[in-house]
């Protein structure tokens, strides 16, 4: 055995760990690269063998045969309407209650928050049919709103435990001296509770975005047309009859790709924050 | 006049929203899904007649080996996805935190595979599998590891572990993240306190930072064990539950059931089946998510 | 023999300069306090002395050996840190076995010292504990536990009292004290604290800015300050320092509302060293008060009287300044009234204004 200097002990360890670290991102982004530059090749030319993995020729054809043949743009439109519109409903219902949960006194607090906590781990297949049913009684079959609602439905137990746990963070004391001060409960939420929450509602709008954008089931089950499918269910109906088409289908998911990892990446702290939030402390 | 409420009234009138969501959109559903379970619920019979027909239909699921067989799938699904990620999982969280200026590159980089919806990483799994042009066979063949490509979603055994694979990939991203929250949460003096008392590398490592990360562990490995549990849109979209059903897990099992076989009771007694898994995990988990309750 | 040595150490974070230049030997089974304000580097300092910062120039010897790139589990030092840094899940007896079982010790062997450690700490009771059923009081005594318990050829202790109440901050001055006499091992103490470190020390360090100010015995650092920030630094309350200019001919120090005969010795030394412009010093406690007019003293206005206790703490003003003295108790003055006062001329400090260096 060759016994090593601290030094050079300390400089091996480093190597390993930037070595690692190195691995951990081409893992993490060879398969999206991988997907991108099938993507950027001349349709067709992805079957060709010998695999080139460096492109001879760039092309955008997969791109322009995706909003031109498909219409991708209004399935894109879908997707963002859909995925704000649950974002806003969500905050708006969620926050009320998250706030009943966290800062008001009353005998079923934590037995509604487990209620609701409960719901968000029931799996959606349970769900699925009777939803499909209401929607249809409804008449929201194939309709943004239909799809808003239930995606809701999904996002709500998260957003009332990222809330509650914000804003069981803040001081009493600022709730105490509006209460002394002769605020109501209502106003103490809109004035003092919402403004200071601002960070903690972004967080957890971000992540009923991101949940909404990629949700499949039920957008799959409750849309049909480009009037309410959205981005993702449509490129995974395409292989069906399109499974010659493989360089459209991935220009499809790089453009449903970027819009989430654009906001993972510019709000990642917000994005991080959420996901542990109700992991590290609670 | 104006009503003036105590804070307990206030505190309902907060939580109504909420509450007609979930009765309507989550338990009212539950509730249906568990009666149309007890009764035989095809598409030739009117939803007006059908016959109640008792625990047949669990009955049923129970003799039935292909629902054995998925079931056995989900759970060794469940079983080595979660392991797998673990591993690769806290391997992330640790290179994150260690390699200084890399931090936050790499803190960025692994969320990446996390945002990626599940149905959008099948798709991109299946091309990347491909029988002929897909490029992880090519990789191993230049690599000298096969010989020719593989059918990696074609043959059974092969197609359970490639799904299994393609989890790992978002999965272990999500866990590094929860891991390195926990990794950054262990106050530094600790860490320096046992480099002092003589503990270096995998002694400190074994005896400070694991049993420290422990209740995160804890919470990531059951909100993990609870969504693999749930899995449906990556074998939806990555194999079907092919070739045969050896890759149907519960969820895409009953959704067979429901929308290409119109046998709406049995989907639902499958489906309560999961539920019933998921309760049991859950209650587990609220169990030791209670003790750490801080709202008081 | 153990003793820690530090040649031209310095320690940068990016552009803040930690630590500046600082050569010193910490002796042999001497506990050597380190004291300065918050930010001083007196934390960098003793964290290069454990391992857990590198210097980035300099060299580090523990005992003879040039340790700088010796990690901190291979260097045999101990360290008790100001949150304690108990390990949460492990028992009492296990958080100070830690060190031994790192070291891979056998069974018996631990068992043995530290059952003896917590005897002679008076915490056997405790060994089945979690620290989180501890009081504050008893976290220190078994981080203090943890680091006796392997025998380390150095202590290190960064503000280990800070954390406790007055009265068992003093009490516990005195058991590290008489604890470190009886195991004679080199110890280093760091404290922003200039109480602690006049009491506990045998030798007193004083930081300012990175840069090490005076070394010495704490006694000849109270009475003899090298500079207007040692003199101000330590002492509590601090020393009063009034700035002037000599009026050599006459050896007469001069401020804006105040003229002041020094003693023949002292201008004469101060002329010596050509300083015109000049810094007075002197303590509270060297300031004689009276509420009648006598010989020699100097007429004040009473502007403040705080109670300490045994004593008065005084602010008399002169013109524009304001001196702080100390008096007895039964002493009869009144706010916004007269005192007469009188510096103790054998006690008075005189800097040069320039380069607030000591003069006499």
């Amino acid at each position: 055995m060759v016994s090593l200097s601290y030094r050079q002990k300390r400089l091996l360890s480093q190597t390993i760990m930037y070595a690692v670290a190195a691995i951990i991102m081409i893992y993490c982004l060879f398969p999206i690269a991988w997907i991108f530059i099938t993507s950027i090749k001349p349709p067709g030319a992805e079957f060709h063998i010998p695999i080139e993995y460096i492109p001879s020729k760039v092309s955008l054809d997969n791109y322009i045969e995706i909003f031109v043949e498909h219409k991708f743009h209004y399935y894109l439109l879908n997707s963002l309407v859909v995925a704000s519109a649950t974002t806003i409903l969500v905050l708006a219902i969620g926050s009320l209650s998250a706030y009943a949960i966290a800062r008001l006194r009353f005998k079923f607090r934590i037995s509604s928050l487990l209620t609701i906590l409960v719901v968000g781990m029931m799996p959606s297949i349970v769900m699925i049919l009777p939803i499909f049913l209401i929607i249809r009684e409804l008449g929201l079959m194939n309709t943004w709103l239909g799809l808003i609602i239930t995606h809701a439905v999904f996002s709500l137990p998260i957003t009332v435990w990222l809330l509650a746990s914000y804003f069981a963070e803040l001081p009493f004391d600022l709730e105490d001296a509006a209460k002394i001060d002769g605020y109501t409960p209502s106003s103490i939420y809109r004035k003092i509770i919402m403004p200071l929450s601002v960070p903690g509602l972004f967080s957890a709008g971000i992540l009923a975005f991101i949940a909404s954008w990629g949700e499949f089931m039920f957008a799959l089950t409750l849309t049909h047309t480009i009037q309410a499918r959205t981005a993702l269910v449509l490129i995974t109906t395409l292989p069906g009859a399109y499974h010659l088409k493989w360089g459209m289908i991935n220009a499809g998911v790089i453009l449903t790709l970027i819009p989430i990892i654009v906001i993972v990446l510019v709000f990642q702290k917000w994005v991080m924050r959420g996901l542990t939030a109700g992991a590290v402390k609670y | 006049m104006k009503i003036k409420l105590t804070e307990a009234r206030y505190a309902y009138l907060f939580l109504i929203p909420t509450f007609l969501v979930i009765i309507i959109f989550a338990f009212f559903p539950i509730t249906s899904t568990f009666w149309w379970s007890v009764h035989e619920l095809k598409d030739k019979i009117l939803w007006t007649g059908m016959p109640f027909v008792g625990f047949e239909n669990y009955a049923w699921a129970f003799t039935n080996s292909q629902v054995w067989g998925s079931l056995g799938y989900t759970l060794y699904f469940v079983a080595l996805s979660v392991t797998l990620e673990f591993w690769i999982g806290i391997g992330m969280a640790l290179a994150m935190f260690h390699t200084f200026k890399l931090k936050g590159v790499l803190r960025a980089i692994v969320i990446v595979p996390w945002a990626v919806p599940a149905i959008i990483q099948a798709s991109m799994w299946r091309w990347m599998f491909h029988p002929n042009v897909g490029i992880i066979s090519d990789i191993l063949v230049k690599l000298g590891v096969i010989s020719a490509p593989l059918n990696f979603l074609g043959a059974s055994l092969l197609a359970m572990h490639s799904v299994i694979l393609a989890d790992v990939w978002k999965t272990s991203s999500f866990m590094a993240i929860l891991l390195f929250a926990g990794l950054a949460a262990i106050p530094q003096d600790i860490y320096d306190s046992a480099k002092v008392d003589g503990a270096r590398g995998w002694f400190r490592f074994r005896h400070i930072t694991l049993p420290m990360m422990l209740p995160i562990i804890l919470v990531a490995l059951l909100f993990r064990t609870m969504d693999a549990f749930r899995v449906f849109d990556l074998v939806y979209g990555l194999t079907g539950g092919g070739p045969g059903t050896t890759t149907e897990v519960l969820s895409t099992f009953s959704y067979k059931y429901y929308f290409s076989y119109h046998n709406f009771g049995k989907g639902s007694a499958l489906a309560i089946v999961t539920f019933l898994i998921l309760v049991a995990i859950s209650l587990f988990y609220i169990r030791s998510l209670q003790k750490r309750l801080k709202f008081k | 023999m153990v003793e820690v040595r530090l040649e031209k150490v310095t320690k940068t974070f990016g552009k803040v300069i930690a630590v500046d230049n600082a050569s010193l030997t910490f002796e042999d089974k001497k506990l050597t306090t380190v004291v300065g304000p918050s930010g001083c580097g007196k934390t960098t300092l003793l964290r290069m002395v454990a391992g857990l910062e590198t210097p980035t120039q300099g060299s580090v010897y523990i005992g003879d050996k040039l340790v700088n790139e010796v990690p901190p589990w291979d260097r045999n030092v101990a360290m008790v840190f100001q949150s304690y840094a108990l390990y949460p899940h492990m028992s009492v007896f296990n958080n100070i076995a830690f060190p031994l079982k790192a070291r891979k010790r056998p069974r018996e062997e631990i068992k043995k010292r530290v059952t003896d450690t917590a005897e002679l700490l008076e915490v056997s009771e405790l060994l089945d504990r979690k620290p989180r059923e501890l009081s504050g009081g008893q976290m220190q005594r078994i981080a203090l536990g943890r680091a006796i318990v392997r025998q380390p050829d150095v202590f290190l202790m960064d503000e280990p009292l800070s954390n406790l109440d007055a009265k068992l901050r003093v009490y516990m001055r005195a058991e590290i004290k008489k604890l470190q006499r009886l195991l004679g091992v080199t110890t280093i103490y760091v404290t922003h604290d200039q109480a602690e470190a006049m009491t506990i020390g045998d030798t007193l360090v004083v930081m300012n800015d990175g840069k090490i100010c005076c070394i010495g015995h704490p006694d000849s650092v109270y009475s003899k300050p090298k500079d207007t920030f040692v003199a101000t630094f330590i002492g509590s309350p601090a020393m009063n320092l009034l700035e002037g200019n000599l009026e050599s001919d006459k050896g007469l120090f001069v401020t804006e509302s105040l003229k002041y005969k020094l003693p023949n010795s002292m201008t004469r030394v101060t002329k010596e060293k050509g300083a015109s412009k000049l810094i007075l010093g002197i303590r509270p406690e060297d300031i004689i008060v009276e509420n009648f007019k006598a010989n020699g003293f100097v007429k004040t206005e009473v502007y403040m009287i705080e109670q300490l206790g045994r004593e008065l703490l005084l602010s008399l003003k002169i013109g524009q300044h304001i001196i702080k003295a100390i008096a007895p108790t039964d002493i009869k003055l009144e706010i916004g009234g007269v005192a007469w006062m009188k510096f103790d001329e054998t006690k008075l400090h005189v800097f040069d204004g320039k380069t607030d260096g000591l003069i006499v």
